[in-house]
């Protein structure tokens, strides 16, 4: 199996079979490669919420079918019900599954299966490619884009401008289609406990910052809208245009 | 084995949860998963914590271990499935499938197979309905059936092995190879009624046996044929498709996925315990 990203940090994962052999051979690869941090191997059920409650939260959960203590489609619910943020991919490792039950699997919210006997470079690589499509990936990505960019624009990263374009990016990027500005500001100036006007001008001050800079970046990002770098862009003018690079640069 | 349909949603789940355990094949294939890694975390281990020359020389040792287990659990696996087919009946549960779109899936996974294993063969598929052609079918048992019948001819056709599997009118598909065909009346004997030959029994080679059980299971009918050119010829007679009172049609992204791993990993492992492992790439 090809690895689909090669991400630079391991993927934090936990490892749940009741067999202690099982458990005792995946700690012992894990200790040989770099791609993967089993943070646990647990037997039960139990101990996986216990360890997920305690936190914190692995980016995959790679759980036996056959927990001695719970019904896997319990245990499946259950972790449904803690809404984990951000929630991890789950594989499930299984003797056999039919259509139905695999239907069964990914209704309850697991994500992939692997049967049993695998190859240890099998299950490693379908958890690094799981978590190359988790939502916590993905966050770490757009921000590590977004830092390159506003570092060549000479951005202030402690101003809270800088801060709510984050914000945005996290949502924007991922998103792939238009949505209101009005919507992002107002759901940032909820968090941040000031009202909508506020971010707006946070934002505006920023951009009119990396304007004062005239970084070639802030330049290029003019001449794409055919603008002087002495008219400045708009919020929605930089924001959409950030967005849309970072994503390019993130579908590589 | 057929999920009850009546009971509370409790006891459903629960029996649900019973099956994932796949019976006498789910406890063969829970420890063979456990020798199997154990041999691979001692590879990766010694590779990274011992000397080169100490790895040079357990690299063989271990090597043969992990194609032995490779062996011995498709072994087991074919075992457990012949003393199902005698016993009980195979774990079972039919679903709608569309036998081409099943096929297509097939031959993509084969070449795939074929490639990673540097074989000098090919399998065809032609389609001469170009409609769908409907069933009620274990796609676990058809997965299996085609890998046996796959690494049967892989073993003994000449190279280059020339599969093919032809969608003919009238719900009767063809499955030919250039090997050398049936060798007797005995193996046509065995493939028809499930008798089996000698070589079964002394030998235990049992791929005619299994193809026989899993058709049998399915509800097909297997027909060797004497065609123009030698070869193995056997063309399957589909039963009517009796679409079932609920319809519930498995077609998301996420399950087609999933569908298309489960299909190859069937085969991979058929094809690791029949022609060995595929090599590990050179660094």
């Amino acid at each position: 199996m090809q690895l689909k990203y090669k991400r630079p940090e391991p993927v934090p994962t936990l490892f749940a079979d009741a067999e202690l052999g099982l458990r005792n051979t995946i700690r012992i690869y894990a200790a040989s490669q770099a791609d993967v941090e089993i943070r646990a191997t647990l037997a039960t059920g139990r101990q996986v919420l216990a360890a997920l409650q305690a936190g914190p939260c692995p980016e995959v959960l790679v759980l036996d079918a056959l927990l001695q203590d719970m019904n896997l489609f319990d245990l499946l619910a259950e972790i449904g019900r803690m809404e984990l943020k951000p929630h991890p991919a789950i594989l499930v490792t299984a003797m056999r599954l039919s259509p139905q039950q695999q239907d069964r699997l990914l209704t309850a919210g697991c994500d992939s299966f692997i049967l049993k006997p695998y190859s240890l470079n099998m299950l490693f690589a379908m958890v690094v490619n799981h978590a190359a499509d988790s939502q916590a990936f993905t966050q770490r990505r757009v921000d590590r884009l977004l830092d390159w960019h506003l570092s060549a624009l000479r951005a202030d990263f402690s101003s809270k401008g800088v801060d709510y374009i984050r914000c945005v990016m996290q949502v924007l990027v991922p998103a792939g289609s238009a949505i209101p500005f009005n919507e992002l500001y107002e759901q940032i100036a909820e968090g941040e406990a000031i009202n909508c006007e506020g971010v707006v001008t946070a934002v505006r001050r920023t951009i009119k910052q990396l304007q004062s800079r005239q970084t070639e970046e802030y330049r290029d990002m003019c001449a794409y809208y055919g603008k002087h770098s002495e008219q400045g862009l708009t919020n929605a003018e930089f924001l959409s245009l950030l967005a849309q690079r970072v994503r390019q640069e993130l579908r590589g | 084995m057929v999920l009850q349909k009546g009971g509370t949603q409790a006891e459903r789940d629960q029996q649900a949860a019973l099956e994932l355990g796949g019976g006498l094949k789910g406890r063969m294939a829970g420890s063979f998963c456990v020798l199997q890694s154990s041999v691979e975390a001692m590879q990766h281990y010694l590779a990274a914590k011992t000397d080169p020359d100490v790895m040079q020389e357990l690299t063989p040792v271990l090597a043969e271990m992990e194609q032995s287990i490779a062996y011995l659990s498709r072994l087991c696996a074919n075992a457990a499935d012949i003393a199902l087919a005698y016993t009980g009946g195979f774990c079972s549960e039919k679903m709608p499938l569309e036998l081409t779109e099943t096929l297509t899936r097939l031959v993509n996974c084969v070449g795939e197979e074929l490639l990673a294993r540097k074989l000098d063969a090919s399998l065809v598929l032609d389609d001469h309905v170009q409609e769908p052609l409907w069933l009620m079918a274990d796609t676990g048992l058809v997965d299996a059936l085609f890998a046996n019948l796959i690494s049967n001819s892989l073993r003994a056709c000449p190279t280059p092995a020339t599969l093919r599997i032809a969608c003919l009118p009238g719900r009767e598909p063809l499955y030919t190879d250039n090997g050398p065909g049936l060798r007797s009346t005995l193996e046509r004997t065995c493939l028809i009624q499930g008798v089996p030959t000698p070589e079964t029994l002394q030998q235990g080679q049992l791929g005619l046996l299994l193809v026989h059980q899993y058709a049998n299971a399915l509800g097909w009918t297997l027909r060797p044929e004497n065609g123009p050119a030698s070869g193995f010829r056997l063309r399957i007679l589909l039963p009517p498709f009796v679409p079932p009172a609920e319809l519930t049609l498995h077609s998301s992204a996420a399950a087609t996925e999933n569908r298309n791993a489960l299909q190859r990993l069937c085969l991979s492992r058929e094809l690791d315990g029949t022609l060995g492992l595929i090599p590990p790439k050179e660094p």
